[in-house]
């Protein structure tokens, strides 16, 4: 049987179209997809330089604080920056996205039957 | 040991035991005995989170690395934190809108076949036991030197612990031994970094300029733990996916109301973790200026002693009160660190067991919540005993490879697996029990030929061996769920509606 002859299919279908919902599957995608950028690139790319550029992460950049030691300080701070900025845009905007959806839909045709 | 190590002891325990008994009048349903009730703050299940991810090894191990080998300690040490973004950004709201009690769960919501659910059961189990046996080895040595008992009454005791938290106490029991275990573990490190930071005369750079005059400047360079470049690549590859495949962790997430506070409790504790591994590496760098490498190395050729060394050398050395009471009190901790999380593996084992296998499994959840309470219980007390008669079998194995095996299994068959259900809707039955038989075999034959096992001789050269695995972990999955299925495994309409909606915003139409 395919997917999409199965009975309920429309009504999922209606339901995960709704204009809400698909705001909100647009923007968490956004969002994350940027954040997980600048996390691997960031943790990644410290990796890579510790495995690759031995003697670069030992040029001192600040007093006896050479390079490596101050990227892996950096990385602690990119993350607890990504973090707040996460908790932030889905507090505000994700959270109230979610909960306009769910009344969009309950308010819908479909939304009153139920679904298998 | 001392008097005061035994009296701090003494009263860890006792303090652990009250909570049990606390928590035990308030176990009546399978949704307290798992989850607490799902009545935890953002902040509590935090300090909970940092209770159980931050393990002995954790504790003990990051410091004596960066002690012993510079740059490369500091390296582990980064990694919990930064594991907790693919946490957050994945997987940690969507597993709480999706599950109730385990991974098998969120699995079983999404392709409600029994293969699929099995194979996801049977990972956990195996991810938790590789987990768990190291903790109760580590956990008989440390007591062992506490107490100076041998090391089978050691693990006997542990176990006894175990079954009495977590049988009669369960999930409340469990959060808020992890809750005191993890506000003991970060007022002892704050103890320590004033310490240190005295002695100092609050300059931390003294430490950097001082190591590299003592020890040459390649001590202040990475690889000299982590020789193969490509080591390094893979622990970090290892932390990114392994920690948000481990159940133990996503357990936690069932025990708050809501994705927001699931959302909230992780920030909590990529603060909380975040500040104490830092801490470990100043720990490290600090004992290596103080104490000395010939030193660590004596007490414990890991350097796994390290913290409690400093400790006592930062509390006034050897012999004196000061020295005493805070080596008492960093060991303790230490012991509470391995009951937290030898608490917490326990449950989520057991969840695996009775939640997934006896109720979903083989009773399709038919089962009365009478029945369900019981059953938890009695598993949670088979798996304390068997945890018991391992670590008794372990004495004297290396089974650092264990924990090193358990990311590995979690970041190349859970972790995938989880993703992919998660996010994506041709995701089925095939693809999981694909996905997660060549995750759990790839990494348990990358492991045994890896340094770890077979030492200089190594087929494989890599001690973390994940590397490899990341480049079939996703394709092994997609392929099998992309290929021709037997009949009846694309039949995940009923749940698809959900699958796509439910994890997104928590709705649950069918409630």
């Amino acid at each position: 049987m395919n997917v999409d002859q199965a009975p309920g299919a429309p009504a999922w279908r209606e339901a995960c179209a709704g204009p809400t919902f698909i705001t909100l599957k647009f923007e968490r995608f956004r969002l994350v997809r940027v954040l997980l950028i600048v996390y691997l690139v960031s943790y990644l790319g410290l990796a890579l330089l510790c495995g690759f550029a031995r003697q670069l992460t030992g040029v001192k950049v600040f007093g006896p604080l050479n390079l490596g030691y101050a990227v892996i300080i950096g990385n602690y701070v990119v993350a607890w920056i990504l973090a707040l900025v996460y908790l932030r845009s889905s507090g505000r905007r994700h959270d109230v996205l979610a909960s306009a959806a769910i009344r969009e839909h309950a308010a819908s045709p479909s939304g009153a039957t139920h679904l298998p | 040991m001392s008097g005061a190590t035994l009296g701090i002891f003494a009263a860890i325990m006792l303090l652990t035991l009250g909570i049990t008994a606390w928590a035990a009048r308030r176990t009546r349903t399978a949704t307290d005995f798992y989850t607490a009730g799902q009545t935890l703050s953002a902040a509590q299940n935090g300090f909970a989170l940092a209770g159980d991810w931050c393990s002995a090894a954790a504790f003990l191990g990051f410091s004596g690395l960066t002690a012993l080998y510079g740059m490369d300690g500091a390296l582990y040490a980064l990694g919990p934190l930064m594991a907790f973004c693919t946490v957050l950004f994945l997987v940690a709201e969507p597993i709480r809108n999706l599950g109730r009690y385990t991974l098998g769960d969120v699995i079983n919501f999404r392709i409600r076949r029994k293969p699929a659910l099995l194979a996801t059961a049977v990972c956990t189990i195996v991810v938790n036991l590789a987990y768990l046996v190291p903790q109760m080895a580590g956990g008989g040595v440390l007591l062992r030197l506490l107490l100076g008992l041998d090391y089978r009454t050691s693990v006997a005791i542990m176990g006894i612990a175990m079954i009495l938290y977590v049988t009669f106490g369960g999930q409340l029991a469990t959060s808020w031994i992890q809750i005191v275990k993890a506000v003991l573990m970060l007022s002892a490190a704050a103890v320590m970094l004033g310490l240190i930071a005295m002695r100092l005369g609050f300059d931390l750079g003294r430490l950097f300029s001082a190591n590299e005059i003592t020890y040459g400047s390649d001590y202040l360079l990475p690889g000299n733990y982590l020789k193969n470049p490509f080591d390094q690549l893979s622990l970090a590859l290892g932390y990114a996916c392994g920690l948000a495949g481990l159940p133990h962790v996503m357990t936690r997430f069932y025990t708050v109301p809501d994705a927001p506070t699931a959302r909230k409790s992780v920030v909590w504790v990529m603060f909380l973790t975040g500040s104490f591994f830092m801490a470990t590496t100043i720990f490290g760098l600090a004992a290596s200026h103080f104490l000395g490498h010939a030193a660590i190395s004596a007490a414990d050729r890991g350097g796994n002693l390290t913290v409690p060394l400093l400790a006592q050398f930062v509390g006034g050395g050897p012999g004196t009160i000061g020295g005493d009471v805070m080596l008492g009190f960093v060991s303790a901790v230490a012991v509470a660190t391995i009951l937290a999380v030898v608490a917490g593996l326990t449950l989520s084992t057991a969840g695996a067991i009775s939640h997934d296998i006896y109720v979903n499994l083989i009773h399709s959840g038919q089962v009365t919540p009478q029945a369900q309470l019981r059953v938890a219980r009695i598993a949670s007390a088979s798996i304390a005993v068997l945890a018991v008669l391992l670590g008794i079998v372990a004495q004297g194995v290396n089974v650092a490879v264990l924990v090193i095996l358990a990311i590995c299994i979690a970041a190349s068959a859970n972790f995938p697996t989880l993703v992919l259900a998660l996010f994506w809707r041709g995701f089925n039955t095939g693809g999981v029990v694909g996905g997660m038989g060549v995750g759990l075999v790839a990494s348990v034959g990358l492991a045994v030929i890896g340094p770890a096992v077979m030492g200089k001789d190594a087929l494989w050269p890599l001690v973390n061996p994940r590397l490899s695995p990341c480049r079939w972990d996703f394709w092994a999955p997609i392929s099998v769920a992309k290929s021709p299925q037997p009949s009846g495994h694309n039949r995940i309409i009923s749940t698809k509606f959900n699958s796509v909606r439910r994890p997104a915003t928590g709705a649950d139409p069918a409630r």
